[in-house]
């Protein structure tokens, strides 16, 4: 394991900036909210093109604004750990600045007319500065698509590898340092594979605390809007601000605000007095590298130092969530598609079109089947938890690392080795972040599932990990 | 349950032609090669002991939302 660290400055040994560290800094007059946009900006100068991080930029709108932000700060007005820092957003929620593609070549240009949702809003409120739009998959779905006119996504730690997805340019672009913090989605793992591919932490927030309006809709009871940072402590403090009813999205649910900062300092670190559950579930196992386990192994060291318990669990009906989660999604984007499939075929990318297309496969009594498995499953987890007094479960995020965009091993392509989908079947709660690398060089991630609305305790358990640990501090050979 | 390619290209080209989608014939015989495991998949989620419990997505009359 790596050498404990303590707080993430820029100037010491080389860290990359941190929301933590940013706000820190701006606090002490050390630097200015318009200087780390233009640097950042700067740095996309050169990046962008390699990595595939932006479909639009908005310089002039970004910097206008962190200039906003430092002149209410001289002013004595400070907003908050947000004000003044630099964020994208994934191209499938509506920003007031402009364009919305999904990333793809159907979607009507007034779609993205609505404008700011209202987690576009209540960042805005906070102070943070829109940089612009990032690369997904088309519509949040299929795979690097070649044959339309998009940027290719590729992996700061290495431009072979894939960034995962779909919050792809979220996730290089934290990775990269071309912006300190992401809005991603996340319907069957898309917040936490690009988080585990590239080196950062990312949160899946539970189903409902986060209002998913002003976003383009992949599985509706499936998709879910997160953070994706370089730390616990950083996801935490836009999950602060993020959550929330709204009224806008029937899903979302009324809760007292929460400040989850405070909340992951609260014990000062201390894990003590929490159980955690290590899913010892054999498709895990059987679909995980070697080297991932030996990662997790090392990281529940370190959490056990930190004062937890581990003991190990088999999660009832895991498998059966896992495909259940991913048909129910695959027939509820075929809901909302079927009509432009109908006209538009062509205009689709391939993997896009052939991966929706399946949705017409599945009958209305598979997909109510689905969803009886998804009730039944989170229920049994949920009493197991219960049972065995556990406040969270881990998992690898990933069984292997980033994935090579030719030439990859068939086991690493696999969904089974995607160990995301149950959580959002089930809507838990599910933090991604880093815990090694493997014999590439290739980022690892541990997944900290906690119960619903108990975002909190994955955010706890993240930030003690990397109180002790710097996994999350660690450049990519292509960063700012 | 079909598991036959020429069984399983049938079932598909009838679900797509009832769905109003024409693909080209290559993606027809891609999604049929597809059809197989989520079939599987679906039999494993039929096999699933749950009981007489409700499907997860709950109606509510009430709820005139979006």
């Amino acid at each position: 394991m790596s050498t404990p660290s303590t707080r993430s400055t820029p100037t010491a040994a080389g860290a990359p900036w941190t929301i933590e560290s940013a706000a820190a800094a701006l606090a002490a007059g050390e630097t200015t909210s318009e200087a780390l946009v233009r640097a950042m900006f700067e740095a996309a100068d050169r990046l962008d093109d390699p990595l595939g991080v932006y479909l639009a930029r908005f310089d002039e709108d970004a910097l206008a604004a962190a200039r906003r932000a430092d002149a209410e700060r001289a002013a004595g007005r400070a907003r908050g750990p947000l004000h003044g820092i630099p964020i994208g957003v994934k191209d499938i929620l509506a920003t007031d600045e402009g364009p919305t593609t999904c990333q793809s070549l159907v979607l009507p240009p007034s779609w993205g007319d609505q404008g700011d949702g209202p987690v576009l809003r209540r960042l805005r409120d906070a102070g943070a500065v829109i940089m612009g739009k990032l690369t997904t998959m088309e519509f949040a779905v299929g795979r690097p698509d070649r044959s339309k006119p998009f940027p290719l996504p590729r992996n700061p730690w290495n431009t072979d590898r894939w960034t995962g997805g779909s919050s792809s340019g979220s996730g290089n672009g934290v990775a990269s340092g071309l912006m300190l913090g992401a809005l991603g989605t996340d319907t069957g793992g898309s917040i936490r594979v690009p988080s585990a591919y590239c080196g950062i932490t990312g949160h899946k927030p539970t189903h409902g605390l986060v209002p998913k309006s002003g976003c383009f809709p992949l599985g509706y009871t499936y998709d879910h809007l997160g953070p994706m940072c370089r730390s616990a402590w950083d996801c935490a403090a836009m999950l602060s601000v993020m959550a929330g009813h709204d009224p806008s999205d029937r899903t979302s649910v009324p809760s007292a605000p929460i400040d989850y900062v405070a909340a992951i300092e609260a014990n000062g670190g201390s894990l003590a007095g929490l159980r955690i559950g290590v899913l010892a579930n054999e498709s895990i196992k059987q679909h995980s590298a070697e080297w991932t386990w030996q990662a997790m192994q090392e990281a529940l060291g370190v959490l056990r130092d930190a004062g937890a318990e581990t003991v190990e669990v088999v999660a009832p009906l895991y498998d059966e969530l896992h495909v259940a989660t991913f048909l129910g999604l695959q027939a509820e984007a075929y809901s909302y598609h079927r009509n432009w499939l109908v006209e538009r075929w062509a205009d689709y990318g391939r993997p896009t079109r052939l991966t929706l297309a399946l949705g017409a496969l599945i009958s209305g009594g598979d997909l109510a089947q689905c969803e009886r498995v998804r009730q039944a499953g989170r229920q049994q987890i949920h009493a197991m938890m219960e049972r065995e007094q556990l406040s969270a479960l881990v998992s690898p995020t990933m069984g292997y690392g980033a994935t090579a965009y030719s030439g990859a091993a068939r086991e690493a392509i696999s969904t089974k080795a995607m160990h995301c989908p149950p959580w959002n079947g089930t809507g838990f709660p599910a933090l991604a972040l880093p815990m090694g690398f493997d014999p590439d060089g290739l980022p690892l991630s541990l997944q900290v599932i906690a119960r619903p609305f108990e975002d909190a305790v994955s955010l706890t358990i993240g930030h003690a990990l990397q109180q002790r640990t710097d996994w999350h501090l660690r450049k990519a050979p292509l960063h700012a | 349950m079909p598991e036959a390619t020429s069984e399983n290209l049938a079932i598909v080209r009838a679900l797509l032609d009832a769905a109003g989608l024409q693909p080209p014939p290559e993606e027809v015989d891609r999604l049929a090669e597809l059809y197989g495991p989520i079939r599987r998949q679906l039999a494993m989620v039929h096999a699933a002991d749950v009981g007489d419990v409700d499907p997860s997505n709950v109606f509510r009359a009430g709820e005139v939302g979006r």
